[in-house]
């Protein structure tokens, strides 16, 4: 199929609702949410799945979305913060972030989020998961300890 | 060094009574109170500041700060982004001076506005001063009525100028200072709202990232398209951009083009550039360091440590190259009409940058304006500046069209300038009473300032050298003011009497560029001096905690050693012959901040030789708390990050550049390599609040060091204490 320019398109299910982003060859998936769909909470880190800033869920999983081929999840459910923020799991550990002010520059944060959220609906999950998830998000300012604590508090019943 | 209005690279006020700039702060050079508050708009108390919000928290320490002094709810405060176009010049955000300089200005600002407010309303309602209080939002006596606060500034400005303080509100009367809030910033930062310079989006906007030479130094040679595909092609001699509807087509535009264009390497890029003996042989000038200031004159004699010492001990102490490191690569959004340039930047002094860009882009400075947006963390100078060129380059080329620059990662890795590498040399006796005869110390470092400040001919951005014809590079001058550059905290907070400090400024001429990043030489310094009390310690005989306190005379300082060391319950760990190991590291930041003492808890992974932090314990003095939340914030994620760059991080350099390009290369702390860390703050209320955002990463770095030693008993010099120098320290145990 064609966009509106003639230029090649792909479907997306983006956030529950249907997308059409476009398909030019190599297209990433991160580009067509920032791009094209206006959706700023997945950010541009590092382009090589290595920091995660860019994280959202494909099928409910966590995936880097910097070097996803848009065409590679067409009839796939991506859904990124901006969603998950409004539904109860996903608002729970923004609200959780923001109240242990678990940031100092904030940047690397949504994408964290994005996979304390995928933990959240599963919770309670074994702290020796919860640390190897986010061992896919780098930190720069050191707000780890925060976030752990916070990580701890909702995703576990381990005690603290 | 002091740039032209009087001020020192990082924002502190040059030759200034130190009473005057502690009551004061920038007050000091920007003493109009109209520059600072605005109670144009009803109910609302708007606080313009020169700094940066740069992740540190400084907008709600703001806040909280004008909320107490002009007596309203802090939902009520709005501190407005730094603009060159309006409001306070304070010079860089840097140095852990935001609190300092331009919190302390905010409150007295606001301490003086609320006097006259009381004064205005006085002459209204014919009462006399004295009746009246100033109070949420509302002026008026114990009876009688009240006037708005906003109603007695519509009588117009204040036009007051500031020349002595203010009676503050006392601190018992205290509603939020001391007791913090949730940071202003973080609930759209967190959620993923627009709140970064890359997330700005503009009517008409394009999207362009540059095509850098693949290695420092390299030129382009030969022609380049003037599209690929749909993106326009944009050229300024070596400079080279494409432009595109969207970031992603931007970047992939940008990969294509890369992969065509020519490029004429450079001399070859000096690859053993961290070796100390390179180094050594590549110092330009060298200082004694008098006082905590470098002095351009020969250093005194140097005294002999062995004159009255029972032992003397001489140890040399390396630190490599490291990466800022921004999660978020450096991004700039630029606008050029012909006539004037608006640049919106995460810059960390777009006064400096804005007077750095003009020239280059042909305007006088008025045509210029810079706005300060948030961007990643960047812990000093890293490509904000150069990206912010890179902007302006590509907007000038498209007249009346906003454009987002921003790096690749690869960029960001490659072109960032360095924190310096540095090695610290020292020498010290010790008499048979146990006290420090003399102290020597030698500080050879590459410049750890190289931010765009004006220069007599020269740039400092990066663009500016690739120009045709290139505007030459303006190299960097060694810092001399008191805790500047390589010497911060290259006096020991101890009382050795007067130690001989030499600091040697290297400079190689060659490609390689480093500048200012989180606390200067202080980090290395800080884990030299701290390493060689121990081993001065260790070879007098002598409790290295009790060794140190009997060399400190300042009760503050003593008071955190003490306080750390027993949060930890002492520097033994439990456990017998297979106990971790625990160390000590202290300093008071440039010897006049925050006290900070930490204490870290480790042992080694016998499998992999990976160093493992358990635990660590902070204490920390930073005079009266604003924000205790935010300080304990800056302070924890200061160890963590110290804590990185002590046990992995060196940057890779081979014969044509930075060879470390991506975090597989260039690894830095995780999740699960996070110790539980404790702190505790010792308050004081009343005294003036001590900058202390880069105060903990030299304890982090000396205390990871000592605590290796006490595991090990192998004394590790160099940095990092990664897994092969773990091995090797090991082995030499054995051997």
């Amino acid at each position: 199929m064609t966009g509106p320019a003639g230029a090649p398109a792909t479907d997306l299910a983006v956030n529950g609702q249907r997308r059409a982003v476009s398909d030019v060859p190599g297209a990433l998936l991160l580009w067509a949410l920032r791009d094209e769909l206006g959706l700023l909470a997945a950010k541009y880190g590092c382009g090589v799945e290595q920091c995660g800033a860019c994280m959202v869920l494909v099928d409910g999983t966590p995936r880097p979305s910097c070097r996803l081929a848009v065409r590679s999840v067409a009839g796939q459910e991506v859904t990124t913060l901006e969603a998950l923020r409004q539904e109860p799991e996903g608002k729970r550990v923004v609200d959780a972030l923001v109240a242990a002010n678990a940031a100092q520059c904030g940047y690397c944060l949504p994408g964290i989020a994005v996979t304390m959220t995928w933990l959240a609906r599963r919770a309670p999950v074994a702290w020796a998961e919860v640390v190897r998830s986010l061992d896919d998000h780098l930190c720069r300012c050191g707000s780890h300890p925060r976030i752990l604590r916070v990580a701890r508090q909702l995703l576990t019943d381990a005690p603290p | 060094m002091t740039t032209p209005d009087g001020r020192t690279e990082d924002g502190r006020v040059a030759g200034e009574d130190e009473r005057r700039r502690r009551v004061l702060g920038s007050l000091v050079t920007q003493p109009d109170v109209d520059r600072w508050v605005d109670l144009s708009v009803p109910g609302r108390v708007r606080i313009r500041t020169g700094k940066a919000e740069l992740g540190q928290g400084i907008r709600t320490a703001l806040t909280l700060l004008a909320a107490e002094e002009l007596g309203v709810d802090p939902s009520m405060v709005d501190v407005v982004p730094a603009t060159t176009a309006a409001g306070p010049d304070e010079g860089f955000t840097a140095g852990s001076r935001s609190v300092e300089q331009s919190g302390v200005a905010v409150r007295q600002a606001c301490a003086h506005v609320r006097r006259l407010l009381v004064e205005r309303a006085a002459a209204r309602l014919v009462r006399a001063k004295g009746d009246l209080v100033a109070d949420r939002g509302l002026v008026g006596g114990p009876d009688g009525p009240a006037i708005s606060y906003w109603d007695l500034a519509a009588e117009g400005p204040f036009a007051f100028r500031v020349q002595q303080p203010a009676p503050l509100r006392a601190a018992g009367e205290h509603r939020y200072v001391g007791r913090g809030m949730q940071r202003v910033d973080l609930r759209a930062k967190i959620g993923g709202a627009p709140a970064y310079v890359a997330d700005l989006r503009l009517p008409d906007m394009r999207f362009a990232r540059v095509v850098r030479p693949p290695h420092l130094g390299a030129t382009l040679a030969g022609p380049t398209p003037v599209a690929v595909g749909d993106a326009r092609v944009v050229r300024r001699g070596g400079f080279v951009a494409v432009v595109a509807d969207g970031e992603g087509a931007a970047a992939a535009a940008a990969a294509r083009l890369a992969a065509t264009l020519h490029w004429v390497e450079g001399p070859p890029f000096p690859e053993h550039a961290a070796d100390p003996d390179y180094m050594a042989a590549h110092v330009v000038a060298s200082y004694p360091v008098v006082h905590g200031t470098a002095r351009n004159e020969p250093p005194r004699p140097r005294p002999d440590p062995g004159d009255g010492a029972a032992v003397v001990v001489r140890a040399r102490y390396t630190k490599p190259f490291v990466l800022h490191g921004s999660i978020g690569p450096s991004a700039a959004v630029a606008l050029a009409d012909g006539h004037s340039l608006t640049v919106w930047s995460h810059s960390q002094g777009i006064g400096f940058l804005r007077r750095a860009l003009a020239p280059l882009v042909g305007l006088a400075e008025d045509r210029v304006t810079v706005h300060h947006l948030d961007g990643a963390g960047c812990y000093g100078h890293n490509g904000a500046d150069d990206v912010a060129l890179d902007a302006a380059l590509v907007a000038t080329a498209l007249p009346g069209r906003p454009v987002c620059v921003r790096w690749s990662r690869d960029d960001e890795h490659g072109h960032e300038p360095l924190g310096a590498a540095m090695s610290v040399a020292l020498e010290a006796g010790v008499s048979p009473e146990g006290r420090i005869t003399a102290w020597c110390q030698d500080i050879t470092s590459y410049p750890h300032n190289a931010r765009p400040i004006p220069r007599p001919a020269g740039t400092r951005l990066l663009a500016g050298w690739s120009l045709d014809p290139p505007v030459e590079r303006s190299r960097a001058v060694p810092m001399m003011d008191f805790e500047a550059g390589a010497h911060r905290n290259g006096t020991p907070g101890y009382d050795v009497g007067a130690p001989w400090i030499v600091k040697h400024h290297v400079d190689d001429g060659s490609a390689l560029r480093t500048s200012a990043l989180r606390g200067l030489g202080a980090p290395a310094n800080v884990f030299a001096i701290e390493s060689f009390m121990e081993e001065l310690a260790r070879a007098a005989r002598a409790d290295p905690v009790a060794f140190r306190v009997a060399h400190l005379a300042d009760p503050r300082s003593r008071a955190v050693v003490e306080a750390a060391v027993a949060m930890a319950g002492g520097l033994e760990a439990p456990g017998g012959v297979d106990a971790p190991g625990r160390g000590l590291g202290f300093a008071q930041y440039e010897n006049s901040m925050a006290y900070v003492a930490a204490v870290v808890e480790l042992d080694v992974n016998p499998r992999t030789a990976a160093v493992r932090l358990h635990r660590a314990w902070i204490a920390a003095d930073a005079g009266e708390v604003i924000d205790p939340d935010g300080l304990v914030n800056q302070l924890e994620g200061g160890f963590v990050q110290a804590a990185s760059w002590t046990l992995l991080e060196q940057v890779r350099l081979d014969a044509r550049g930075v060879a470390s390009r991506d975090w597989e290369s260039y690894p830095i702390l995780r999740f699960s390599q996070i110790p539980e860390i404790e702190t505790r703050l010792l308050d004081h209320p009343g005294l003036p609040p001590l900058g202390a955002g880069e105060a903990s990463c030299g304890p982090a770095v000396a205390a990871i060091a000592n605590a290796f030693f006490q595991h090990t008993g192998a004394r590790v010099r160099d940095l990092p204490l990664d897994p092969p120098r773990v091995r090797a320290a090991m082995d030499a145990l054995l051997g």
